[in-house]
């Protein structure tokens, strides 16, 4: 680098360079050395070497002077300039090489999308692969199809031609059984040939038989001439020696002996040929009855021969038939054989097409096994990329497992929360039910406040009355107060007088007083009773006038009501006086009840109920004890009756 | 005829217990009474008069009187007292406004010379209605602890369900057996 800086500046300086060189060889090694160490970047070395140089040089010319100011400037300027036009050099070797890395690193890219593309070329690939690994499976699958399918037709075929040869084998069987049965039709035929010979010699007998009874028959009839020509004879003979007698008188008797010889000869000689005749036709009525049946025989015969005839004919004709099934078996045969041919010939076709599809499939099978086998190959590249990215999928598991995990316990709050909401739900019906008491409750106390306001009408009424009565008695009071405090003046005056005397006769007129006062409460409270009787009798009455007053109506009805509450409490508070009246509505149900009760009841209840009897309808007690004693009687079955029975009834009726 | 069978069974010594089923009107009176004689619920009116059963319970005989308990008839009550062996007083365990009314005609009845003997059978009834008070709150309620010199027992019960009615009767029979 140096060797060439040196040349360089040589061809720009001339001969001043060996001046320099020396120098610098001379001064700045030690500089050098120790910036070579600091950086390999030889342009700032070189230029601060040459800046020292300069200095260096500066020191050492300063003394010369200023003359070779402007020639060092001149050098300076041209130094720059070199210096300037180096940088500029080492800037273009720079922005080349930098230039080269871009490339480098471009290309760089470039390989990279290059890869990214063979991955692409190699996932479709591996897609091709596995696609042709289906069609591999689709072709196996086709073969196996074919071939099953051929071994199928190839078994219909077998089974086809089994088929033939069995109905063959039948055929045959049948075909076997029917020459039997045309043998055995040729034996009967040569049987029933034997047996025309037998008729026809039968026939023949009995044409001789024929014959010969024809001869004897002649004979006989030539022998019946002969004896009837001897008779004759005998009779001419007889003729003569009449004729003789009749000449002959001595002769007569021997004559007439002889005649009667002769005639006894003569009857013999008949009755010898009667019996002849009747012998002969004895024989003859035999020859015909044997004529008879031999003509039935042969009539027989006839018709067996017919039969024999006949089943000849048929047995020809079967023979014919069979012939000719024979003929058609045969043809069946030669057709079926043809048949039998043409299918061996397509399963030989069959076999041979199979073989060339096993052939195909083979190859097919050979290539696609090198297809997946590269497949494979990539596939095994891809799987890799594969684990890489299951890396990654275990990695995103596992924050997805987080996340569950966060999900769980989002749920755990959620399923608290939904807990807090059922008890906040239970609390709401609780207080709903709470409220409905309340609303009951409230409605109750409204009833019961507007019956409280009624009663506090009614109150209200009797206070007033009660007021006005008490104010009375207040007046009274006072009056009395009055009376009291000017007796107690004059008591106190009589006191001073008379101490104890006078003492008690005042004290006795208090009481008088007292007594005076407690009668007339009770005469108030009677006109109360009176009063609220007086009141009720006033609403019935205008009940029964509606018409009249309505608009006072509601307020008699308020104050029957309020009249009717204070009775109750007097008839609860004063029980001895029992229920005043009937007149209550419930009262008299309650009575009607209690006497319905009273009298069906039996006698045991009864007196349980001789007590509410007598209250309700005011018995005095002499009556109730009236009552509980003649059911006790009633009970007691053993009578005591007349002693109670009369004793108050009569003491009592008057009363009630 | 009557007569003649009440003298046998007055011989036998075969004699019924009476018994009177009190309480305000509603408390369920009538159903107690039909449910002990029958076994069932019947439709019941209220009662104006009085209702009276046999009533057999383990070879005990009760002749149980159901009498009216509203307010105009309460007081025919006292006419039915004497020769009383046992009271079952009945309350609504759902109407918290009348047990006031209920304790003051309790106290009243008991205060009679005639009950002095009596044994009381309280029925907490209508255990069932929702919203009712307990035994305890009905005892306390009726003031029952300041009885004294009376056998006593109160009991939950539920007339309609049947609930309770049992254990009250046992309670009862028991007792009177032990009275004797």
């Amino acid at each position: 680098m140096f060797a060439s800086l040196k040349n360089k500046i040589r061809e720009e300086t001339g001969s001043d360079i060996s001046k320099f060189t020396a120098k610098i060889t001379s001064t700045t090694t030690q500089k050098l050395e120790s910036l070579r160490g600091r950086s390999r970047q030889g342009s700032s070395s070189s230029i601060n070497s040459i800046v020292s140089q300069e200095g260096f040089r500066d020191d050492n010319h300063l003394s010369e002077g200023v003359k070779t100011e402007e020639e060092y400037k001149k050098r300076l300027f041209r130094i720059e300039a070199e210096f300037v036009r180096k940088l500029d050099d080492k800037e273009r070797e720079w922005k080349e090489i930098m230039s080269d890395k871009d490339r480098h690193l471009q290309n760089l890219e470039k390989e990279k999308d290059e890869a990214y593309k063979q991955i692409k070329n190699l996932k479709e690939l591996l897609k091709n692969a596995e696609d042709l690994k289906q069609k591999l499976v689709v072709h196996q699958e086709d073969k196996e199809q074919i071939e099953n399918l051929q071994t199928q037709e190839l078994a219909k075929v077998k089974h086809l031609v089994l088929l033939r040869d069995q109905e063959l084998e039948e055929k045959s069987i049948l075909l076997k059984e029917a020459q039997q049965q045309l043998e055995k039709m040729r034996c009967e035929v040569l049987r029933l040939r034997r047996q025309e010979e037998q008729l026809s010699d039968v026939q023949d007998d009995l044409e001789s038989l024929r014959h010969s009874s024809a001869r004897d028959l002649a004979a006989l009839a030539t022998e019946l001439a002969k004896s009837e020509e001897e008779r004759r004879h005998l009779s001419d003979l007889v003729a003569v020696l009449r004729q003789r007698t009749s000449t002959d008188g001595n002769n007569e008797e021997l004559f007439a002996r002889e005649r009667k010889l002769l005639e006894q000869r003569l009857e013999e000689a008949h009755l010898h040929l009667a019996d002849i005749k009747t012998s002969w036709s004895d024989k003859i009525s035999s020859l015909e009855t044997q004529v008879g049946r031999l003509g039935r025989q042969a009539a027989e015969e006839g018709v067996e021969r017919r039969r024999a005839i006949q089943e000849k004919e048929m047995l020809a004709e079967k023979v014919k038939q069979m012939e000719c099934e024979i003929e058609c078996y045969k043809l069946e045969m030669n057709n079926k054989d043809t048949k039998i041919k043409r299918l061996t010939t397509e399963v030989e076709e069959m076999s041979v097409e199979l073989k060339k599809n096993k052939n195909e499939m083979e190859k097919e099978i050979i290539d696609l096994r090198e297809q997946i086998h590269n497949a494979t190959t990539e596939v095994k590249a891809v799987r890799k990329n594969l684990e890489n990215s299951e890396s990654e999928l275990e990695k995103v598991e596992e924050e997805c497992g987080k996340l569950k995990l966060s999900v769980d316990a989002e749920h755990q709050a959620n399923t608290s929360l939904r807990e807090v909401i059922t008890k906040l739900e239970k609390e709401l019906g609780e207080e709903k039910h709470h409220s409905l008491n309340v609303q009951k409750t409230l409605s109750r106390v409204t009833s019961e406040k507007n019956t409280a306001l009624l009663r506090n009408a009614e109150i209200s009424q009797q206070m007033e009355l009660a007021k006005q009565e008490s104010r009375r008695l207040e007046s009274e009071m006072t009056e009395l107060m009055n009376k009291l405090t000017s007796i107690e003046d004059e008591n106190k005056v009589y006191k001073e007088k008379e101490n104890k005397g006078i003492e008690q006769e005042l004290r006795n007129n208090l009481a008088v007083l007292e007594e005076q006062i407690s009668d007339k409460n009770k005469t108030i409270k009677n006109l109360q009773l009176r009063l609220a009787d007086m009141k009720k009798a006033l609403q019935q009455e205008l009940r029964t006038t509606p018409g009249s007053l309505i608009s006072n109506n509601d307020h008699y009805e308020l104050n029957s009501a309020a009249i009717l509450t204070p009775s109750q409490n007097t008839t609860r508070n004063i029980q001895g006086f029992g229920p005043r009246r009937d007149e209550e509505d419930v009262n008299f149900k309650y009575l009607k009840h209690v006497i319905i009760k009273f009298l069906t009841s039996r006698e045991y209840e009864a007196q349980h109920l001789t007590r509410a009897v007598a209250t309700l309808l005011k018995f005095s007690p002499e009556e109730e004890k009236l009552l509980h004693d003649t059911i006790e009687w009633k009970m007691s079955w053993f009578g005591s009756k007349p002693k109670i029975l009369n004793g108050p009834v009569n003491s009592n009726t008057p009363r009630s | 005829m009557g007569g003649l069978w009440s003298y046998f069974r007055g011989l036998l010594g075969a004699r019924e217990m009476r018994i009177l089923i009190l309480g305000l009107d509603g408390a369920g009176k009538t159903t107690i009474l039909y449910r002990l004689q029958v076994g069932e619920v019947v439709t019941t009116i209220p009662t104006i008069g009085f209702n009276v059963e046999q009533v057999q319970y383990k070879n005990l005989k009760f002749q149980v009187w159901d009498l009216g308990g509203q307010t105009s008839i309460r007081p025919y009550w006292r006419c039915y007292y004497s020769n009383t062996d046992a009271i079952i007083y009945v309350v609504d365990s759902a109407d918290k406004e009348r047990i006031g009314i209920s304790k003051e005609e309790l106290f009243h009845m008991l205060r009679e010379e005639e009950l002095s003997d009596a044994i009381l059978v309280v029925l907490a009834n209508k255990q069932d209605m929702a919203g009712c008070m307990t035994v305890a709150e009905v005892h306390q309620a009726l003031g029952l602890e300041a009885l004294k010199n009376r056998t006593f027992q109160i009991f939950k019960t539920s007339a309609t369900k049947g609930e309770g009615l049992d254990q009250a009767m046992d309670w009862l029979a028991n007792a009177l057996q032990n009275k004797k």
